[in-house]
């Protein structure tokens, strides 16, 4: 009887539910968390293990598969096999999966490789890179990653620097923002729009209208507000003779970031503009000047 | 006798034993008493690592370690002080081992500094840093985030490959001019400081004179390669500050090689330009009052020639200030470096002095990932920088605190950061080989070895190198740059393999979308600065 007990319990022990699923999990942990320290390299075996172990199509095969295309997207070196492989596992969860919650970050991924030099010799490929992002857009409309694509799409006529590009760039965000007010990522298309409006464009007026809605919608870079405040105070003094923002931008170099290096050029600058009462410029814990 | 000797030598011998073996009782019992009161297993063990062995540091950090203990009776913190030339050795190979201190100074160790360590050994501190530090309760600092407290907002902590904080400052450093009172009274008939640049070059020309006059080993100033380049550095801000609206193309406060390149080829810019030629032949006069042969000294002897009252001046920063006002048998001044004012030689190239506003935070630790007790390394942290305690330590080894609302001791007051001038950068290189040229040139000229034209000369050769020279420069700075986008599409990977998978990152749509800020930003940037050089320049820039 107890013979027959223990083989019973060894029996149940064996089954691919005990035997399997607690490492997994626990692998899955550690592969991630490898991630998560740009440990690529030690990542790549393990999602790729798990992929093997994995019911193919299941949930967690799809991770795997995830996780080994990211693995190798960002291994160092990195090389053309890498990246081609990495590719071909994005592509295959976008074909096969294409519902899957991943599916739209995968064919984001494949954008990301088409566009940025990943490896020696390695040809950016921007029409190939804008289908990808358009893709997104079409396919996934409701999704939250789209605001993203539609940044991206729109950056990978920008950076291009060639005016015709240039001004679809704009237009596709500037679309985008009249049918999408209250998107998330509203605020840092106004930021890029501000930077292709200052340089090579030098659309002043644009520009400083489009950091102004930036800064009001708190999209400008932790710490490095003072950069774009310098910018806006600069050209609204200089080139659009507009005292009312230079004024405001000033003051905000002065009291909100005085840490930047430019409170004592803005108090200058103020001075020169017939302000009364210039703040003084001090150390003081971060704040905000009402608008 | 001989029996008599014998046994002398043999008592002689159990005596020597018998001290040699209580000797060794003691020490194993002392040993035993002091392990059992330095690590009693009742309590929690905390151990903190740093390289300061400047006087008065250890003595800051048991004061505050005195502090907590008390407030956490349940807590031992133990210091480990390690020399700058080991402390790299022993953090890397306690990290690797295993056995890396709770806290570590951030620095001076590849495994404490390098974004690809930090990212594995240290406790990631953005989450703990936007909420309020509570030992700040009581103060104007109480709802304030703990990262906004600190003068510089923690920016110069700021990882932006890592998108990430990986420590907590302590102090902030500026750098000033130390002068011997005694020697400027007896000299000059006066020990106050100098306010300009005219009075600098007279008390300087008078301690030249009395030393030549009565025979004495005496130098102006005390300078070395260090502390000549800090001194350099220090007025040229107020010159090149006229440059920038001419040539700082993107507005960002800098004037980098490739804008001066540029400014050059568009004859914004020559070498022969009266300002420029003003800011060199300010160093060079200056220079004629260090000692000769300074460019071979190191920065000890220096500081020693100084505090032993050989010189009557020496430029160097806040952490020394301790060392010298120990070490030195007279009265030690402090000076801001004195600008030519108006109607002074020089006077009308000027704009004004180098404005400190930007200054950094440092001397900071940070939290072993790994450590047993992240919470109670993080609490001390906590404790260490209030407003309260950070203003004990910094006032015990006489360092500028790092928190808003504090201020540095009587005897440095001088050294406060003064954040009125200007901040303008502008070398006349571009890149690591031109900044060789640059700097050898220059050593030679302060020395009277070269003429300005001259230096300029090989400056500019130097710049105009097609081999090492612009191109190759602007190829680093492009590839360096992109290199930079592509860490930052590294990053947005994690966050977002996170978001769909294992959901264990904080924050994370909050990460996110600073990280697109940031890469959308740099990587239009990086692509502006081809576009630049291409179209200015009418060259392809191209890395592989």
């Amino acid at each position: 009887m107890n013979r027959v007990l223990f083989v019973a319990i060894i029996a149940i022990l064996s089954t691919p539910v005990f035997a399997g699923n607690t490492p997994a999990k626990k692998l899955f942990n550690k592969a991630w968390k490898h991630v998560r320290l740009y440990e690529f390299d030690k990542a790549e075996p393990i999602f790729r293990n798990l992929r093997q172990r994995e019911k193919p199509g299941s949930d967690k095969w799809i991770e795997a598969t995830f996780g080994l295309a990211v693995a190798l997207h960002h291994k160092t070196p990195p090389t053309a096999e890498y990246i081609k492989e990495a590719k071909k596992l994005y592509q295959l969860i976008v074909d096969k999966f294409p519902n899957h919650r991943c599916a739209p970050r995968a064919l984001m991924n494949i954008a990301r490789i088409y566009e940025i030099r990943d490896y020696y010799k390695d040809k950016i490929d921007l029409p190939a890179a804008r289908k990808y992002y358009k893709l997104i857009i079409d396919k996934y409309p409701d999704n939250p990653i789209v605001s993203e694509a539609v940044l991206r799409l729109a950056q990978a006529y920008t950076i291009s620097y060639d005016k015709k590009d240039i001004y679809k760039g704009i237009k596709i965000l500037i679309d985008w923002i009249k049918t999408h007010p209250k998107d998330r990522l509203v605020g840092v298309m106004y930021l890029h729009l501000g930077d292709v409006y200052f340089y090579p464009l030098q659309e002043y007026r644009k520009c400083v209208e489009s950091y102004i809605k930036a800064d009001e919608l708190r999209s400008l870079e932790e710490g490095r507000e003072g950069f774009v405040y310098w910018r806006i105070a600069w050209v609204a003094d200089h080139k659009l003779h507009d005292r009312k923002i230079a004024i405001k931008y000033y003051l905000k170099l002065i009291v909100e970031v005085p840490t930047f290096g430019k409170g004592y050029r803005s108090q200058l600058a103020l001075k020169r503009l017939g302000v009364k009462n210039i703040p003084e410029l001090k150390w003081r814990p971060k704040q905000k000047l009402p608008d | 006798m001989g029996l008599k000797r014998i046994n002398k030598e043999v008592i002689g011998n159990i005596i020597s034993l018998v001290l040699l073996v209580s000797a060794f009782i003691v020490s194993l019992l002392y040993i035993g008493k002091t392990q059992k009161i330095e690590y009693d297993p009742s309590k929690i063990h905390i151990r903190i690592s740093h390289w300061q062995l400047e006087l008065g540091y250890r003595d800051a950090l048991a004061a505050v370690i005195k502090d907590y203990e008390k407030l956490h009776p349940k807590v031992r913190i133990h210091q480990i002080p390690v020399s700058e030339q080991f402390y790299g050795q022993v953090i890397n190979t306690n990290l690797v081992g295993g056995t890396a201190p709770d806290l570590m100074e951030m620095g001076f160790a590849s495994m404490a500094s390098q974004d690809q360590y930090l990212a594995r050994f240290y406790e990631p501190m953005s989450s703990y840093i936007s909420k309020p530090n509570p030992y700040n309760k009581g103060t104007d600092l109480e709802k304030v985030a703990w990262r906004d407290t600190f003068i510089d907002g923690m920016r110069s902590w700021y990882r932006d490959t890592l998108q990430e904080y990986f420590g907590v400052p302590t102090s902030t450093f500026t750098i000033r001019m130390f002068y011997n009172k005694d020697l400027f009274k007896k000299v000059t008939g006066s020990d106050e400081k100098p306010k300009t640049f005219s009075e600098l070059i007279a008390k300087l020309k008078k301690i030249k004179e009395y030393a030549k006059t009565h025979n004495l080993d005496i130098v102006p100033i005390a300078a070395s390669k260090y502390g000549a380049n800090m001194i350099f550095t220090r007025f040229q801000v107020g010159f090149f500050a006229n440059y920038e609206d001419a040539l700082d193309i993107d507005r960002d406060g800098v004037i980098s090689g490739l804008e001066l390149y540029v400014g050059l080829k568009e004859g914004k810019i020559h070498w022969n330009d009266p300002i420029n030629k003003a800011y060199f032949s300010l160093i060079h006069e200056l220079s004629q009052y260090f000692q000769k042969g300074f460019m071979a000294v190191g920065r000890d002897q220096r500081m020693f020639l100084f505090v032993q009252g050989k010189a009557g001046m020496m430029a160097s920063g806040s952490w020394d200030a301790e060392s010298i006002f120990r070490q030195a048998k007279f009265r030690v001044g402090i000076c801001d470096f004195p600008m030519p004012v108006k109607n002074e030689k020089y006077g009308k190239y000027v704009l004004g002095k180098l404005s400190e506003a930007g200054t950094g935070t440092g001397s900071g630790y940070g939290i072993c990932r790994y450590s047993k007790h992240k919470d109670i390394a993080l609490d001390f942290l906590r404790f260490l920088t209030s407003k309260k305690e950070c203003q004990k330590f910094n006032e015990i080894v006489n360092w500028i605190p790092a928190v808003i609302g504090t201020h540095p001791t009587e005897k440095l007051r001088d050294f406060a950061p003064d954040p009125k001038g200007f901040t303008t950068r502008m070398n006349w290189y571009w890149g690591n080989r031109t900044r060789a040229v640059y700097y050898g040139a220059l050593a030679q000229y302060v020395q009277n070895e070269i003429s300005f034209g001259q230096l300029g000369k090989k400056v500019i050769d130097a710049l105009n190198d097609k081999n090492y020279g612009w191109l190759a420069s602007a190829e680093n700075e492009y590839e360096t740059s992109y290199n930079l986008v592509k860490m930052q599409d590294q990053l947005t990977s994690i966050l977002t393999s996170d978001s769909l998978f294992p959901k264990l990152i904080p924050d994370i749509n909050l990460k996110l979308r600073e990280i697109l800020i940031k890469q959308v930003r740099y990587y239009y940037q990086t692509q502006g600065y081809k576009y630049l050089f291409e179209s200015k320049l009418h060259h392809k820039l191209e890395v592989e």
